[in-house]
């Protein structure tokens, strides 16, 4: 018999049933889980305070205090803690409340001993279980938007998988270009408008891996911009076209080679420079288009400003100048020169 | 002598999404037409006005842009300037047929031959 390396707390009002599930467990693990059992919140905090127990495994249903609600406090004051919902009464309110409080997984209580060896085995997955390198989050406390320009401006690698109850979707960076996106049906940008138009849900920076294709080729802060402009506009449905051929084309003509970014905050604190070299007279210069910008909506009113393109015989510029950004980046086409 | 401009320019702007257009001549002098009464011909000079006071914007960049586009919620305005004094400027709808055509419009005008 090996020496135990996991020790498992299971907490259950029902002592018969804590016992089947000690004997069990304790032969199916052939010795590597020492078990440890607890019929009531007061007695399974004492045996949580040694510190020990890698994986909680709690009844939903008891009295005074059901497991849900238990599993969220412990899950404050012990983090790392590894929990698991076992229940008879399967619910989704009940299943989507475990998981909101913390629990890993929300298992129904087998019947038979064939059941009994698939939970073992979950939660044999489960202590086994090491998170990947990478955070993750909610995209209600942290705007997606955030997460790509962190990732860009930090000339990272990596994967951001974004999911909520209505599409699952990816954004590939690499080298801190965005180069791919795949959201539901749609691919490019359109994905990844579809994804920044989402009002919530989670999302996981993950190790980048590289995709079927490559989708994206514009330098990310056009594709950023332009996303959000589009996103403001209206986000794209589901099952539209794989590629937007005509917002595309601009941009992949666009991507020969960035010569000056500049993104300051709205008071003008820069946030990223690159080959930009009179910074504070760009800054100044952004200020300038948005005054004339705001000259020209009071003559015309078309709503708020959202961009100046900038065509030049070798190229392009946008900038956008905003309450919270100024942004301004230029790009050269390789066909037509050098840098200007 | 016939005005190229004033030939060209009405005929070119007739797609779906176009609200106004305009051209501020060498000497100044300004036409403007209206095809949406949101924005009327006294607007369009306006505009042309402002945009013509919005030249010292870029005239530090190099090389010198061909066109600027400034675009808004409900509306793109775009201002094309020639060398030799001639200036353009169109509002359109966003995503319509003249928003798409703009840049054919701009390079139209651009190559276009006037007599002195």
């Amino acid at each position: 018999m090996s020496a135990p390396q996991h020790q498992v707390l299971f907490l259950d009002d029902d002592r018969e049933f804590l016992e089947a599930l000690s004997d069990m467990f304790g032969v199916m693990s052939g010795g590597s889980w020492k078990i440890h059992t607890a019929n009531s919140p007061d007695a399974a905090m004492e045996v949580l305070k040694s510190g020990k127990i890698k994986l909680l495994v709690a009844d939903a249903n008891m009295p005074v205090l059901d497991g849900i609600q238990f599993v969220g406090m412990m899950k404050r004051r012990y983090p790392t803690l590894k929990m698991v919902m076992l229940t008879s009464d399967v619910t989704e309110e009940k299943r989507n409340a475990a998981l909101e409080a913390g629990a890993e997984l929300f298992i129904e209580k087998a019947q038979s001993p064939e059941g009994m060896k698939a939970v073992f085995t979950m939660l044999g997955e489960l202590l086994n279980w090491s998170p990947r390198d990478g955070f993750q989050g909610v995209l209600r406390s942290v705007s997606l938007q955030d997460v790509i320009q962190m990732e860009c401006v930090g000339h990272n690698s990596s994967v951001i998988e974004i999911c909520n109850e209505h599409v699952l979707g990816r954004i590939y960076i690499e080298e801190g270009q965005i180069i791919h996106a795949a959201g539901g049906e749609l691919l490019g940008e359109r994905a990844l408008q579809k994804l920044l138009s989402l009002p919530g849900g989670s999302f996981e920076l993950a190790p980048f891996e590289a995709p079927q294709q490559r989708t994206m080729n514009a330098p990310w802060m056009i594709l950023l911009a332009e996303a959000t402009r589009k996103v403001e506009v209206g986000a794209p449905r589901l099952g539209g076209p794989e590629v937007d051929a005509i917002t595309l084309k601009p941009l992949q003509e666009a991507a020969q080679q960035v010569s000056e970014t500049l993104v300051c905050t709205g008071s003008g604190q820069p946030l990223y420079d690159d080959g930009c070299e009179q910074a504070q007279a760009r800054m100044q210069w952004l200020m300038a288009v948005a005054q004339q910008a705001s000259l020209l909506k009071q003559t015309c009113p078309l709503g708020h400003f959202d961009q100046l393109e900038i065509h030049y015989p070798n190229g392009r510029a946008v900038a956008q100048a905003r309450e919270d950004r100024l942004v301004y980046v230029r790009v050269v086409s390789a066909s037509k020169g050098t840098r200007p | 002598m016939k005005d190229p401009v004033k030939e060209w320019l009405p005929q070119r702007v007739t797609q779906t999404g176009v609200l106004a257009s305009g051209i501020r001549r060498p000497n100044g002098k300004i036409s403007a037409q209206c095809a949406d009464a949101s924005c009327p011909p006294a607007v369009m000079e306006n505009l042309l006005r402002q945009l013509d006071g919005s030249r010292a914007l870029f005239t530090t960049e190099r090389p010198a842009p061909r066109w600027v586009t400034f675009s808004f919620e409900h509306g793109q305005i775009r201002y094309v300037t020639r060398t030799d004094g001639w200036h353009l400027a169109v509002v359109v709808r966003p995503e319509t047929d003249a928003a798409q055509n703009l840049d054919t419009l701009s390079e139209e005008f651009l190559g276009l031959k006037i007599g002195k």
